[in-house]
């Protein structure tokens, strides 16, 4: 028998797109709060997908989108599990007030528009304050609600070479265009978004008082390298990529193992370090080199340092060289890929993944929760919401429409389970 | 600042070091929790011997990361190796509502100090260990830096280029994204406890955060056997993605998302409208079949024109594209400036720097400076005398035998 999750009493509704919002949704939701996420019938969160999208299929069950592919995406499920699922048209005067409704018996207001677009659509901050004065309202984009830039599109790989993150990944050449593309800002945002939402929630159940928060998923991941800023502000220094070096760590890099494209990561923080690794490498001639022994020597023949190295990573698998290594209380991790990490002994004792049936994308194996609350436990999640799977539920349940009034609304083209466009997104 | 900070009133109890434990509690002090951070007499918080620190000269009190992650806290000294220390520890959490450590999973229990022993002193505690791979499990002893969690997290194996080895992401943004997720966890767990009036135990493995990570998409291998792939502008040339060359640096461009909708704005970014009618360029499959003319016209355009040029005419065209910033650009940036997104703090001893600011800005009880960095026991008799009760002379005391 679970105990009840610490959000059980929150109602959220989340009218927003790909990560930054609904990862926000998602946390929440694992935490027990009610997200209902509204989506538009002319207008399905973009990670729904299109069908066959040009960089090939993958994120389908056996890369095949199917009849209706936006609800067997692995993008959108990963990031929607646990919610509530309706379509509303919030342009039609109708549907807007249908989900002013919702707003009123709402706790958290929770969106990702680009500045201006909210008031566009006539659900401001003050607009809906007017229906529920106590309403916590979220407004995430890249750049936030105010100044010069404030009204720029942005998106997860533009955010992070706004935020600094971009300039501080490449192979220590100063070269950016050959590193991957990351959207690590967009958990970066979806996590800062969560933790906003609590603070407000903890703040008004103490005074009752709702607030409006600006989230810039920018400033939130400057805040994730205070380092190099605090070099800057002190120093003048202008930090670049080490590649996968660090600043007083010798050696560390990811070296290759046997096989095709396969990798260890290794990092040696002390002398004393270096020793058990010599030893562990049955002490070769060159471990015992002069020029190794203590840090400030490795750190200057880093480069000859790396090659040795990976000479002999290259004879071991990476699994080898990380047990081995492990044993002698050296960092080191294999690089492990998606098939990796699915096998793995350590994720799979900790019972971090979760099997979960969804309707039409059939039964699969997730990333389960990110904590452990042990007290409270773990209650199975709801899987993520079909296309406007719980119109029906939350109009009539939550909000309180008459099943006349629901037919009308469908009727209307106002709310729908199925997307009105023909066509999706994404060519 | 009106009203009261948003987390004003809730007392943490704060045992942890490095970064990942600190950044959790410097999110709970920032936005108003009162934060008593525990260091070892004598060396303090490890980190204080990690830079940047001002010319490179080091110093315990001016350690850059530790002034930046250590805002809003008070600072005592306290040897848990001591019998004294621990009692006086479990008085501290007896006054509570958060403990957050981040040692290795041996340790509090070794100390007499886990979570079943603490919920009998304090049965409203909400505490939460941050370690690498959580408190069980075979990797649970394992040493862990921030590059070995990235690559057995998989994600550090679909980031680099393809053709040489994978590549870290900058810096530590692990160790702080953990310490994030264990905050918001901690404070749903507070909120839990108004209703039921229970603590709880929170185990957050940092490696969990990365593998629950969206953006690292391991589910592609359970729903089609997809291992991951090394992407970049090379082997992804159909919608341009990622970081470009420019006349002065490098912008990045957001390439999925809305795809064929976005590539007639492409073309009028750089001045060539017409081509949405070549047939060249007009559908997805001409555009692969003349990559290389395609990919001529993008570069040479981003190669004539500076970052900002791009950025704002991009944004003319609502183009998803911005300039790859340093840490100066950063700071001087007209954007964050106008925002106040950099604040200047003073502290004794490193003197006036400016910090990152909020994360995010609520229009009431939101983020604020209340004192800088604590130096090493900088509170102790504050905490140990006003708080706990004991005398001057109990400090005198409990300092000659090394408890504090």
């Amino acid at each position: 028998m679970h105990k009840k999750l610490p959000l059980s009493n929150v109602r959220v509704v989340e009218v927003a797109d790909a990560w930054v919002g609904p990862v926000a949704g998602l946390l929440l939701a694992d935490l027990g709060a009610e997200v209902i996420k509204v989506e538009s019938p002319t207008r399905m969160d973009l990670c729904r997908g299109a069908g066959t999208p040009a960089w090939g299929t993958s994120e389908y069950p056996d890369g095949i989108p199917g009849e209706r592919p936006w609800n067997r995406n692995s993008q959108f499920i990963t990031a929607n599990w646990g919610k509530y699922g309706v379509a509303i048209d919030l342009r039609i005067p109708k549907g807007l007030q249908v989900f002013k409704r919702l707003i009123k018996i709402s706790d958290v207001f929770l969106s990702n528009f680009v500045t201006g677009v909210a008031e566009k659509l006539g659900i401001s901050y003050e607009a809906l304050a007017e229906v529920n004065s106590q309403i916590i309202y979220l407004s995430a984009c890249t750049f936030g609600a105010i100044g010069p830039y404030a009204k720029r599109v942005g998106m997860g790989n533009t955010a992070d070479a706004a935020a600094g993150l971009l300039g501080l990944r490449d192979y220590g050449d100063g070269d950016s265009t050959c590193v991957s593309y990351s959207t690590h800002t967009d958990e970066i945002g979806a996590a800062t978004n969560a933790f906003a939402i609590l603070a407000a929630l903890y703040y008004r159940q103490k005074t009752g008082k709702g607030m409006y928060i600006d989230v810039s998923t920018v400033e939130a991941s400057i805040s994730h390298i205070g380092e190099a800023v605090m070099d800057y502000t002190m120093n003048h220094r202008i930090q670049r990529s080490l590649g996968n070096r660090a600043v007083s760590i010798c050696p560390q890099g990811c070296y290759p193992c046997q096989g095709e494209d396969e990798w260890v990561t290794i990092s040696i923080s002390s002398d004393e370090e270096w020793q058990r690794f010599a030893k562990v490498m049955s002490s070769p001639t060159w471990a015992r080199d002069e020029r190794f022994v203590d840090v400030l020597g490795r750190l200057k023949n880093q480069d000859e340092l790396d090659k040795l190295i990976g000479e002999w990573t290259t004879r071991h698998t990476k699994y080898d060289v990380m047990g081995l290594l492990q044993q002698e209380g050296i960092a080191a991790g294999a690089v492990l890929t998606n098939a990796d990490v699915y096998s793995d002994l350590h994720i799979k004792e900790r019972g971090f993944l979760e099997t979960m049936d969804q309707p039409d994308a059939g039964r699969h194996t997730y990333p389960g929760r990110v904590w452990r609350l042990k007290e409270v436990g773990a209650p199975k999640r709801k899987p993520a919401p079909r296309f406007g799977e719980h119109n029906n539920y939350v109009l009539s349940q939550i909000i309180g429409l008459t099943s006349e009034e629901i037919l009308e609304l469908e009727r209307e083209g106002i709310i729908s389970s199925t997307p009105l466009l023909p066509s999706l997104h994404i060519e | 600042m009106v009203d009261e900070q948003a987390l004003a009133g809730l007392k943490v109890l704060d045992v942890t070091h490095y970064i990942a434990g600190p950044f959790c509690t410097k999110l709970l002090a920032d936005y108003g929790a009162d934060v008593i951070k525990v260091e070892k007499p004598g060396k303090g918080d490890g980190v204080r011997r990690m830079g940047p620190f001002p010319g490179d000269i080091p110093d315990p009190e001016k350690s850059g990361l530790f002034l930046y992650l250590n805002t809003n806290k008070r600072g005592i000294t306290l040897n848990l190796k001591t019998k004294t220390g621990v009692e006086l520890f479990k008085n501290l959490v007896k006054e509570s509502d958060i403990l957050v450590e981040n040692f290795s999973p041996r340790v509090m229990p070794s100390l007499g100090l886990d979570y079943q022993t603490l919920k009998k002193v304090n049965p409203r505690l909400v505490m939460t260990s941050i370690s690498s791979f959580g408190q069980t499990g075979p990797y649970r002893d394992c040493r862990a830096a921030e590059i070995t969690l990235f690559a057995l997290s998989g994600r550090m194996y679909k980031t680099g280029d393809p053709d040489r080895e994978p590549l870290k992401y900058a810096l530590n943004v692990y160790q702080y994204y953990g310490g994030e997720v264990a905050s918001l966890a901690t404070l749903a767990a507070v909120m839990g406890r108004e209703t039921t009036g229970d603590g709880e135990y929170i185990d957050l493995s940092i490696l969990e955060t990365i593998l629950g990570d969206v953006e690292n998409q391991i589910t592609w291998w359970d729903f089609s056997k997809e291992k991951g792939v090394r992407l970049n502008a090379k082997n992804l040339p159909l919608y341009p993605w990622g970081a470009f060359p420019t006349k002065d640096g490098f912008v990045s461009i957001q390439g999925v998302g809305r795809g064929e909708a976005w590539i007639p704005r492409l073309f009028t970014m750089i001045g060539k409208p017409e081509l949405m009618e070549d047939p060249r360029f007009s559908t997805p499959q001409s555009r692969m079949d003349n990559i290389d003319e395609f990919n001529a016209l993008l570069y040479s355009w981003l190669a004539d024109h500076t970052k900002q040029e791009i950025f704002d005419e991009a944004d003319r065209v609502r183009y998803p594209v911005a300039p790859v910033y340093s840490t100066e650009e950063l700071v001087k940036n007209p954007h964050y400036q106008e925002r106040d997104y950099f604040v200047e703090i003073d502290h004794p001893r490193a003197g006036k720097l400016t910090y990152p600011g909020a994360p995010f800005k609520m229009s009431r009880a939101g983020w604020a400076i209340r004192r800088p960095a604590p130096r090493l026991g900088e509170h102790n008799r504050e905490v140990y005398c006003e708080l706990l009760g004991y005398s001057k002379d109990d400090l005198v005391t409990l300092r000659s035998l090394d408890v504090i």
